[in-house]
């Protein structure tokens, strides 16, 4: 009590002092960036939802660069040599994270980027880069040539930056496209906890779309065998529970992404058969948003904040189609800059 | 005709010496013809007796019934007086005449000359009473004229009025006469004896020759006169005519032979070439050699008149190229029988293929063929309608197209000659043109000998009316002609979707409806007009495509605008800054331009209004303080003050929650520098926080809660937001 009535005056006597104009600023939002499918040319979303535009390229001299959600964090690949880029409008920023050799066929980010985790297709292994925020650590890499065919999904969660893959097993290890499975394939799940060994999530034939919850202890994952959202948990994933979906519309087999809302109240999935992309409650399982869109959405990809790409296809006429999880907005950013 | 005869012998007279005849004898007299028809006289009356012909004896019989009322007896043979070529024989004479009893005398008249015969038939009678007593005698008497026909038949002919008798068997010869001429014969039938003489009929046979002004026969030709009428001979071939005329008398039939001779002028040919003649026949195709260009050669076509008349050749020309006459008599010209002249041809050929002339002879005609050793070009072009040769500086005919639309035709390029032909180049005169020429050869181009190349002509009218343009091939120039017809009026059509008063960050949707559907597609776009209330507008008022102009399409025959996204209405985002917004539509169809010269327009106002926030983070913390950004827009590009309202965090309380930042001249700068220009009326105002304490162990940001902010301008205050400050 006594700290209490002691800080009241102090934080009273504190805020009342006016900020020192000089230390005021003003400029114009920015909702995030897009990277153009070059890979290395970045472009600014000024504005805000509903009055957003693409701003001019942001030339950089790395050969790739990945964004992270928060808008200013991000990765880059200059020279065989992997680069945390903690200002991606601050070139000072930039140090060195790792060497890698060959491209990079995927990064994911955990969804507070404070990891990230990289795929080499060609060398068949991963690797992950931890405490972006504060010290960066570089895990060692990790081979899952071991587990069968490639990658097909990738996530990974916040602190302790949890792993989870689809790999394709069976005869048939062509990469699955987005709207397809190939015949007689067979998919596995694996967890890696805090970057440790593979562990096979038995129970879940053919996974689909997954991702980990805010706090990381869980994954949600479709079983499109069963067409059901299940809920792995536990150590080594040893709990597997299904999640209850009250809308009746509602087909976990036909979601081609899915994406646990930054306050980790919300399963956001995309349905590309029904062209709509929703919200629902993770905890009461209703749905609390719906909303059509005029294609069919392939994916989504966290942007910022509560905001996701939605990936529209490969017209370059199209324009930017962004969903705002809160409330469950979509709105364009026109591409004529782009 | 004896019929006739007898009509004739009723007009009798009486001219017997009355001193032979009694005064009145108790008879009633009759004269009965062949035909048994009969007539009362009176004693001593004349009865004429005619014959159809000479020694043709006709009879009649005189009759007498006696009238009185005793008895009479004929007391002699009938006695002819005169003529001897009169007899008379009783035929029936009873010896006792009783009242009412008759005598009848045969009577013979037979000519032997043309001549009258004259004559008295006297018939002695006497007469008794009951008593046997005399009551009267003498004779019964006629005169008896004789007369008979002399038929004969002439021609003449106008030429020498020369009178010609014909006799059986005779040959009437008529003149040569030429061909499709007429030659006149007249022809009499004369009667010169003393009494009418019958005619039975008049035959003619022979194609050539026909009657004409001939009476309806049988009849009757009265002595000393004459039937006339005329044969016509008008032969149609050059050949010898034959016929026969046959008049037919009572007693006799006359045959007469016609003949005639058609004449007519022949003319044949012969082309002489190179010494050697060899005949040749009107309509028959005369080929020449192929000559060399430039080197010309000549032959001679040789006429003669082979006909039985002279003949007359108005004129000889040439009609076709490469072929002239160059030497001949002069025409008209006449040719006798047997008469030759000579019309020398030249052909010369000024590039090489055939050369096809017609060479006219009077009224024969003769097909030249000939040809030039080198290279021919002939052009044409076909459509639809069929092909049309052209020949240079002639005329391309499109038919009228509408604008918008297209037609094309084939234009040809043929080579009729003998060798190759190059052709350098085709192209248009104008390099601007409405036409185009499609699917050219690759140039230069060589068209072997009797070959062709073909290229496509298009014609898109860029102007309604006239729009002319040269080809050119080579030096060779055609005329392209066309016509470009006016594009229907586009019908009217409306915006659909939002208009009027719109809200800053909205993305609503437009589209444009046709009120009727247009039978061409159509294309267009949409261009954004902005008029903002402040210094510069804002770009992100934009299409979802991009940019401030959308494209679209509108499929013939259909309302609705397409816009690229496949969908018949457009994203467009309002921006942040009040003013207007202003849709003008364009409309074209195939490259016309189609839009009213008011074109309806669809406006959306953004209202300036109170600045409207759209959130607030906490950026940044320390030990001592924090860093809050504030999102928002003012449409009206105007700021004034920004409140604070912290809320402390449980168990914590605020003796001043309060705070306030006067943004108006920060809000100022930054509305007007250039660097808000991207942004349109959004801004984004970072606030730090220091927090002081006096307690030497200092204050931490945990100690609140959340700030709620609102910010100001001269238009009202916005809404709040909140940020989490832990």
């Amino acid at each position: 009590m006594n700290k209490r009535a002691l800080l009241v005056p102090l934080v009273a006597a504190g805020i009342a002092g006016l900020p020192l104009r000089a230390d005021v600023g003003i400029a114009g939002p920015v909702l995030g960036y897009y990277v153009a499918p070059s890979g290395y040319v970045l472009h600014a979303i000024s504005g805000v939802a509903g009055s957003a535009t693409l701003g001019p390229s942001l030339t950089t001299d790395l050969d790739a660069v990945w964004v992270a959600p928060d808008s200013r964090t991000a990765l880059g690949l200059r020279g065989g040599v992997v680069y945390l880029l903690r200002d991606i409008r601050n070139p000072a920023s930039r140090i060195s994270l790792s060497a890698w050799s060959g491209p990079i066929d995927d990064v994911v980010w955990a969804s507070d980027s404070s990891g990230v985790v990289l795929y080499s297709a060609e060398r068949g292994l991963l690797q992950a880069a931890t405490g972006l925020s504060g010290n960066p650590a570089v895990s060692r890499e990790i081979n899952i040539t071991g587990l069968g065919g490639p990658l097909l999904s990738l996530r990974l969660s916040a602190n302790p930056w949890n792993v989870a893959l689809v790999v394709r097993t069976g005869s048939n290890v062509a990469r699955r496209t987005a709207s397809r499975r190939p015949e007689n394939a067979a998919e596995a799940l694996y967890l890696l906890n805090a970057l440790g060994a593979p562990v096979l999530v038995a129970g879940i034939s053919r996974p689909g779309p997954m991702d980990f919850s805010s706090d990381a202890k869980s994954l949600y994952v479709v079983d499109e065998t069963a067409n059901q959202l299940k809920r792995v948990s536990g150590s080594m994933g040893a709990t597997i529970e299904t999640v209850v979906l009250n809308s009746v519309d509602t087909s976990p087999a036909n979601f081609s992404d899915l994406s646990i809302s930054p306050d980790g109240t919300r399963l956001l999935i995309v349905d590309k058969k029904r062209q709509s992309v929703c919200g629902i409650g993770i905890a009461s399982g209703d749905t609390e948003f719906c909303t059509a869109l005029d294609f069919s959405p392939a994916g989504m990809k966290h942007l910022s904040g509560s905001l996701y790409f939605l990936d529209a296809g490969a017209d370059p006429t199209a324009p930017l189609w962004i969903l705002d999880s809160d409330p469950g907005r979509i709105f364009f950013v026109p591409m004529g800059s782009r | 005709m004896r019929v006739r005869a007898f009509l004739l012998a009723a007009c009798l007279t009486l001219e017997l010496a009355p001193a032979l005849l009694a005064q009145n004898p108790p008879f009633q007299l009759f004269i009965q013809d062949p035909k048994s028809n009969s007539t009362a006289v009176t004693n001593g009356s004349s009865i004429t007796v005619s014959a159809d012909a000479l020694n043709q004896p006709v009879t009649i019989t005189l009759s007498g019934r006696y009238t009185g009322v005793g008895a009479a007896r004929i007391t002699g043979p009938a006695e002819i007086v005169g003529s001897g070529e009169f007899t008379a024989d009783v035929v029936n004479s009873p010896q006792l005449l009783l009242p009412g009893s008759s005598f009848s005398v045969n009577i013979t008249f037979n000519p032997t000359i043309t001549s009258a015969a004259s004559a008295q038939i006297l018939v002695p009678y006497s007469e008794t009473d009951a008593k046997n007593a005399p009551l009267s005698a003498g004779s019964i008497g006629l005169n008896l004229l004789g007369t008979a026909p002399n038929l004969f038949i002439t021609y003449l002919f106008a030429s020498d009025q020369n009178v010609i008798q014909l006799k059986d068997g005779d040959t009437l010869p008529f003149p040569a006469t030429p061909v499709a001429g007429v030659s006149v014969a007249t022809i009499a039938i004369q009667n010169q004896g003393s009494g009418p003489g019958p005619i039975t009929s008049v035959k003619l046979t022979g194609s050539a020759f026909t009657l004409q002004g001939l009476p309806l026969l049988p009849g009757t030709l009265s002595g000393n006169s004459a039937l006339q009428f005329s044969i016509r001979y008008q032969p149609t071939k050059a050949q010898q005519d034959k016929g026969t005329l046959q008049v037919v008398f009572s007693d006799r039939t006359v045959t007469v032979s016609l003949t005639g001779a058609g004449t007519t002028p022949t003319f044949s040919y012969q082309l002489v070439q190179n010494g050697q003649a060899s005949p040749i026949t009107p309509g028959q195709s005369i080929d020449i050699p192929p000559v060399v260009l430039a080197s010309p050669t000549t032959f001679s076509v040789v006429v003669t008149n082979t006909g039985n008349a002279p003949g007359t050749i108005v004129s000889a020309a040439i009609i076709g190229p490469g072929f002239q006459i160059t030497d001949s008599p002069a025409f008209p010209l006449t040719l006798a029988p047997n008469d030759s002249a000579t019309i020398a041809i030249t052909l010369t050929a000024a590039q090489g293929g055939s050369l096809k002339a017609q060479l006219r002879i009077g009224a024969d005609t003769f097909i030249l063929n000939g040809s030039g050793l080198g290279p021919q070009l002939s052009y044409s072009y076909s459509n639809g309608a069929g092909t049309t040769p052209i020949l240079q500086n002639g005329f391309v005919v499109f038919s009228p197209v509408q604008l918008g639309q297209s037609a094309s035709t084939i234009f040809t390029i043929k080579n009729s000659g003998t060798a190759p032909a190059t052709v350098a180049s085709i192209n248009l005169q104008t390099a601007k043109s409405p036409y185009s020429l499609l699917g050219l050869p690759n140039l230069p181009v060589t068209i072997a000998a009797n070959s062709a190349v073909n290229f496509t002509i298009l014609f898109t009218p860029a102007a309604a009316g006239p729009n002319p343009a040269v080809l050119l091939i080579d030096a060779t120039p055609f005329n392209l002609s066309g016509s470009g017809n006016p594009p229907p009026t586009l019908p009217a059509f409306q915006f659909t979707g939002a208009s009027g008063t719109q809200q800053p960050l909205q993305q609503p949707s437009v589209g444009l409806t046709l009120t009727s559907a247009y039978t061409l597609p159509i294309t267009g776009s949409v261009a954004i007009t902005q008029v903002p209330d402040g210094f510069s507008p804002d770009p992100a008022v934009q299409f979802a495509t991009g940019g401030q102009a959308v494209a679209f399409t509108i499929p013939a025959n259909t309302l609705q605008a397409v816009f690229p996204n496949g969908a018949t209405s457009v994203k467009l985002q309002t921006g942040s800054v009040s003013g207007t917004i202003t849709l003008t539509p364009t409309f074209a169809s195939n490259g016309i331009d189609l839009t009213p010269a008011s074109p309806p327009t669809v406006r959306l106002t953004v209202p300036a209004a109170a600045p409207q926030l759209v959130g607030a983070q906490l950026i940044a913390t320390a030990a001592n303080g924090f860093t809050v950004q504030t999102t928002g827009v003012a449409t009206s590009r105007k700021l004034t003050k920004l409140h604070f309202t912290f809320t402390a965090a449980p168990k914590f309380n605020l003796a001043s929650a309060q705070v306030l930042v006067d943004v108006t001249s920060l809000a100022t700068s930054w509305f007007q520098s250039a660097q808000s220009t991207p942004f349109g009326g959004q801004f984004l105002i970072t606030v730090p926080f220091t927090l002081t304490s006096s307690e030497s162990g200092g204050v931490t940001a945990g100690t609140l809660q959340s700030v709620s902010v609102t910010i100001d301008n001269d238009l009202g205050t916005s809404n709040a937001v909140t940020a989490q400050l832990q």
